[in-house]
């Protein structure tokens, strides 16, 4: 049963992947304070490591033509087991809706609207997701593009005016911190925001002309996202040195030092506007996504009248799902990793190995069929 | 507090429930009723200052019981 009718090109696929991975610059605060001045490395490794992965869902979206990630999984578990692993797949997209939402709420509070309680920012900012969600894919993802060349615009903009702070030797030491930190940061960066790209086999279907040539666009997308985050991080320390695990918001404070042509100073409001911009493309297709997924698991024949009171059960669920930002952390730096884990990379190798263990034995099956014949 | 929460969950009741009658999706119409109670439910729990249990935190509990975390 299809309920999207729209497609996409396949730049905008490799857009929105590169502008879903750039918005993930805030959760940076989740690992600068494992491995300090050596984190762009770890999140370098960390996004090599993760090509494979986009190869496995690549190969995953190809062995599948016309199926998304629920409908693959009913196909190759069959339909009780399927639906159990599409349900956990539910409870995982709108896992991640809350959290980012919960994320915008406790950034725009601390930082934008001081005054504003979180629950309003958050139940502002959910109507405007049930907007875009309520027109289709089309509509969310349209403007990933452009989303993206403004972070990539801001980001140069912020470069420059922080030139005169730059300082190499903030980059040092190297490699002065234990293995088990690097081997930890690696496995945060490549679940937490890399491993969500797996929320994008939920469209493959919908991309246009290009079902052979998803790979490119996985891995364009990783390369791209991938790249901005590391510039960011890039920027941060070599303003901020070792002292970035201090700060709850690393890229805010490198922004807030920078003057740009000795006039124009207090440029974090730039990087709140970026942030604010990202994070709605962010949330809008997890929340788009997390709605497809769950009608498609119930075998619904439309997802919009759901949208309301799906969207207040994000708010609710957003404003309980941590007590603070610190928990929020802690988790994110020990626990959530393995979680995610099972969700984006074990569940989808184990998907793609039955899938081939299947067609190799239906294929000894027609063998041993033809020769008793 | 509690009346504004009434407030929007009625108007989103008004708002949803001619297309739900005119499409007598039974399915449709259940999925909708857990959604909306599930958080009407909560909403009032927030309001009156209720502790909610947390799903991921009961997952992060598990990951530490069974010494799955770093």
């Amino acid at each position: 049963m299809t309920i999207e009718h729209s497609k996409i090109s396949a730049g905008q696929f490799m857009f929105s992947i590169a502008c879903f991975l750039h918005s993930s610059s805030l959760l940076t605060s989740f690992f600068v304070p494992i491995t300090k001045q050596d984190s762009w490395i770890a999140h370098t490794i960390a996004m090599i490591l993760c090509i494979p992965l986009m190869i496995l869902y690549a190969q995953l979206a190809k062995s599948h033509p016309g199926l998304n990630l629920i409908q693959i999984n009913e196909a190759v578990f069959g339909k009780v087991f399927g639906k159990i692993i599409s349900l956990f797949y539910v409870w995982f997209f709108f896992t991640l809706v809350s959290l980012n939402m919960r994320d915008l709420g406790n950034f725009v509070s601390k930082t934008t609207m001081i005054k504003t309680p979180m629950p309003i920012i958050i139940i502002l900012f959910i109507l405007l997701c049930v907007w875009s969600a309520y027109y289709g894919l089309e509509v969310v993802t349209r403007y990933s593009t452009v989303f993206l060349i403004i972070s990539a615009v801001i980001l140069l903009i912020s470069i420059i005016a922080i030139t005169g702070l730059i300082n190499p030797e903030n980059f040092l030491p190297v490699f002065d911190l234990p293995i088990k930190n690097y081997i930890q940061v690696t496995h945060i960066c490549s679940t937490i925001p890399f491993g969500e790209t797996v929320i994008f086999l939920m469209i493959t279907p919908y991309v246009d002309k290009s079902q052979k040539k998803l790979l490119r666009y996985f891995v364009g997308g990783l390369l791209i996202g991938g790249i901005l985050i590391l510039l960011v991080m890039l920027r941060d320390i070599a303003v901020l040195g070792n002292t970035i695990g201090y700060f709850s918001l690393p890229s805010f404070e490198a922004f807030r030092l920078g003057i740009l042509f000795q006039t124009i100073s207090h440029m974090e409001i730039m990087f709140s506007i970026l942030l604010i911009i990202l994070l709605y493309f962010k949330i809008s297709f997890l929340f788009y996504a997390s709605m497809l997924s769950l009608s498609q698991t119930l075998e619904l024949k439309t997802y919009r009248p759901l949208l309301l009171p799906c969207a207040a059960f994000v708010a609710v669920y957003s404003i309980i799902n941590y007590q603070n930002i610190l928990i929020q952390i802690k988790a994110a730096q020990e626990t959530i990793p393995f979680l995610w884990f099972t969700l984006e990379i074990l569940l989808p190798a184990l998907t793609l190995a039955v899938h081939y263990i299947k067609k190799s034995a239906a294929k000894k099956g027609n063998g041993k069929e033809a020769a008793l014949r | 507090m509690i009346v504004v929460i009434l407030l929007a969950f009625a108007a989103m009741l008004v708002l949803n429930l001619p297309s739900l009658i005119k499409n007598r999706d039974f399915k449709l119409i259940a999925v909708y009723c857990l959604f909306y109670a599930a958080s009407l439910l909560f909403s009032l729990l927030l309001a009156f200052n209720v502790k909610v249990p947390s799903p991921i935190i009961f997952v992060d509990n598990l990951f530490r019981a069974i010494r799955l975390s770093h």
